[in-house]
């Protein structure tokens, strides 16, 4: 099948009736999700994952994918509104933004946001058309030992762009693998670090954890501060750009989806990375930077547009080579897998419904929250009024049943409690919560291709450095470490700082 | 004992418990079968993990024994009070859920959420945990969700 006729039968799957509705369900959520502060994408999909045991796997992650890149939608609204990014994906958002909702211009801030979120979609949807058919092909050549090296490369790039101290993120990282570790040794079938426990016995399911890490974790952060949270009293007139704007923008609209596209493909990339990034390059490029932080549109324009394309792009190593690159696609992962669909390079050949079903579906997906977010902009500011004494017990018990549902089993109850315990500590002493996830969510993947790649080269370990593929891994991964280590560039490390949830 | 004194304290013990946690799953994958080279076994990775979380803790430690690492973050007990409230009632719902049911555990949830962490009046507190309480209940049996029967047999 051609990709153009591929491209077509994925709308022919995406117009479905019952697809077309979780793809509105998911678009409509994500923002949702986006504006209110304490839930993010994270949080909204473990909530739903039990429910979407009813539907097909295709409607599920047509689903799933709509709350990722509906939040980046919604993530903005509070970041120009509030100066509270509703995602960490629209923190740089806030620099520019709320500058410009304070001098009265909150509706155009909101509107380029949105347009640009538009266009980038559409760009990363083109990319994920091209790039994908051809990694594929690229992701076959994989053995054990590449995956091991490319697993290798995205921990550390995952650890070098931490907000905070690299040690701390790396041990992050290191504990999330340890974690994975817990429940029956998949090769001789021991039991691991049970304690005993029989709840443990099949692993630590990504439920109880994500929703702890995130969900818990930040309520219990908001909850230490008093006072209710105002919402910047503006003008929302005039949400679409005038044309000198519109003009204004463009450039930083194109450069923040193409960058946004090809940063959201690397592992421990994504949606927050392109953000940071995309601001840094328009800054850098612009003849006023220092007017940068004073309300200047294209510092709205190129992180919403990157984000965006980021989102989008972050697909693509799922669904070729079975990689997540973050954590909601861990949960991605986590959600066809509970399905029975295995994402990686045979997922275009035996799942074509799936594959391309969703990446039609997230074009209609981008026009859906075009729509929600231009016209009802208005709605969405109401919602930011819910006051945290409805929002939170509400979350709290969503959390607790969400949990509960999917075994039955009081226990993830109290996993999730003694993961939301971890979370809370790991803001708190400046552990990076993203690392340690998504380490989780590849730790088993992780040890499975280190002990298979051990077994077939007999414990050479020079098996990941004669395969020039696996090398090239390693040398990025090797050159990032040896940057991180110089303790002059430690202090000029980008550090963006990820929370995906 | 000040903000940041009590928040460095935290940390150091933060780390200890983690240099801890690394020795223990050291021992324990030794214990498992480490395996060899050639035929990792079950305690091949968590070995190292393990080691390598003692051995970053351990540096974590000494950077903040000397003075070089502290959380930006100062906290205190006081500031603490109320998500130590949030868990719990948390547990104590966890504890509850299946004895009671779930309308019974989650309506107790929700007084106790109103009434210590955010201080309203009781009229408040009982008409808004039992809209909250039956708007959950019948979501879940619209969406046929299996929820803990309790005392009352619902």
């Amino acid at each position: 099948m051609g990709t153009l006729n591929s491209v077509f039968f994925g709308f022919q799957v995406a117009l479905q009736p019952d697809n077309l509705f979780f793809c509105f369900l998911g678009a409509l959520l994500g923002t949702l999700v986006g504006v209110l502060p304490g839930i993010g994408p994270v949080g909204a999909m473990a909530l739903l994952m039990p429910i979407t045991f009813s539907m097909s796997p295709t409607a599920a992650v047509i689903m799933f994918a709509g709350i990722y890149y509906g939040c980046q939608y919604g993530g903005s609204t509070t970041s120009i509104l509030l100066n509270l990014p509703g995602e960490s994906t629209s923190i740089v958002t806030c620099l520019d933004g709320y500058q410009m909702a304070r001098q009265g211009r909150a509706g155009v801030a909101l509107g380029i946001a949105a347009i640009g979120s538009f266009i980038a979609g559409t760009i990363g949807i083109c990319g994920l058309i091209l790039f994908a058919r051809p990694l594929t092909g690229f992701a076959l050549r994989f053995g054990p030992p590449e995956y091991f090296s490319l697993l290798c490369m995205g921990f550390i790039i995952l650890t070098y762009l931490a907000s905070g101290s690299m040690a701390r993120a790396l041990l992050s990282a290191v504990m999330g693998i340890m974690l994975a570790m817990v429940g029956s040794d998949p090769m001789k079938g021991i039991d691991r670090f049970t304690l005993g426990n029989i709840n443990l016995r099949d692993g630590i399911s990504i439920v109880p954890l994500a929703m702890g890490m995130f969900g818990i974790s930040e309520i219990l952060s908001h909850l230490e501060k008093r006072g209710p949270v105002e919402v910047y009293k503006t003008s929302l007139k005039g949400v679409f750009p005038r044309w000198k704007e519109m003009r204004e923008s463009w450039g930083a609209i194109l450069r923040g989806s193409v960058l946004g596209f090809f940063l959201g493909i690397l592992p421990g990339g994504g949606a927050i990375l392109s953000s940071f990034v995309s601001y840094a390059v328009e800054k850098k490029i612009s003849k006023r930077p220092e007017l940068f932080g004073t309300g200047v549109i294209q510092g709205v324009a190129a992180p919403e547009s990157a984000n965006n394309a980021g989102a989008q792009a972050s697909f693509i190593p799922l669904m070729t080579l079975g990689i997540p690159t973050n954590i909601v696609m861990a949960l991605l992962l986590g959600a066809l897998m509970l399905h029975g669909v295995t994402p990686g390079p045979l997922m275009i050949r035996q799942e074509p419904n799936l594959f391309w079903g969703l990446i039609s579906s997230m074009y209609i997906g981008n026009l859906m929250l075009l729509v929600l977010n231009l016209p009802l902009i208005g709605i969405w500011v109401r919602v930011l009024k819910v006051p945290p004494h409805i929002l939170f017990p509400v979350i709290l018990i969503l959390t607790m049943v969400g949990v509960f549902t999917i075994r039955s089993n009081v226990f993830d109850i109290y996993l999730m409690i003694f993961f939301g315990v971890l979370g809370y500590l790991f803001k708190k002493f400046e552990f990076e919560i993203a690392p340690f996830l998504l380490a989780f969510v590849l730790g088993d993947m992780f040890e499975e291709a280190l002990r298979q790649s051990l077994i077939m080269s007999r414990g050479d370990f020079t098996v990941f450095l004669s395969r020039p593929i696996s090398a090239a891994f390693l040398l990025v991964a090797l050159g990032l470490a040896l940057l991180a280590a110089v303790p002059f560039l430690w202090r000029r490390r980008p550090g963006v700082g990820y929370d995906e949830g | 004992m000040d903000k940041p004194r009590f928040t460095k304290m935290a940390d150091l013990f933060f780390c200890g418990v983690l240099f801890a946690l690394g020795v223990v799953v050291c021992g324990s994958s030794i214990r498992m079968g480490y395996g060899e080279v050639t035929q990792p076994g079950p305690g091949f990775l968590p070995f190292w993990c393990g080691a390598f979380t003692a051995l970053i803790s351990f540096g974590l430690i000494l950077q903040g024994l000397w003075g070089k690492s502290r959380p930006k973050k100062s906290t205190d007990w006081v500031s603490l009070r109320r998500p130590l409230i949030v868990l719990g009632a948390m547990v104590l719902c966890g504890f509850l859920l299946r004895p009671l049911g779930f309308p019974l555990a989650m309506f107790l949830f929700l007084l106790i959420l109103f009434r210590f962490i955010w201080n309203k009046g009781w009229l408040f507190i009982l008409g808004v945990s039992l809209f909250i309480d039956l708007v959950f209940y019948f979501t879940m049996v619209a969406i046929r969700v299996q929820l803990p029967r309790g005392l009352l047999g619902f």
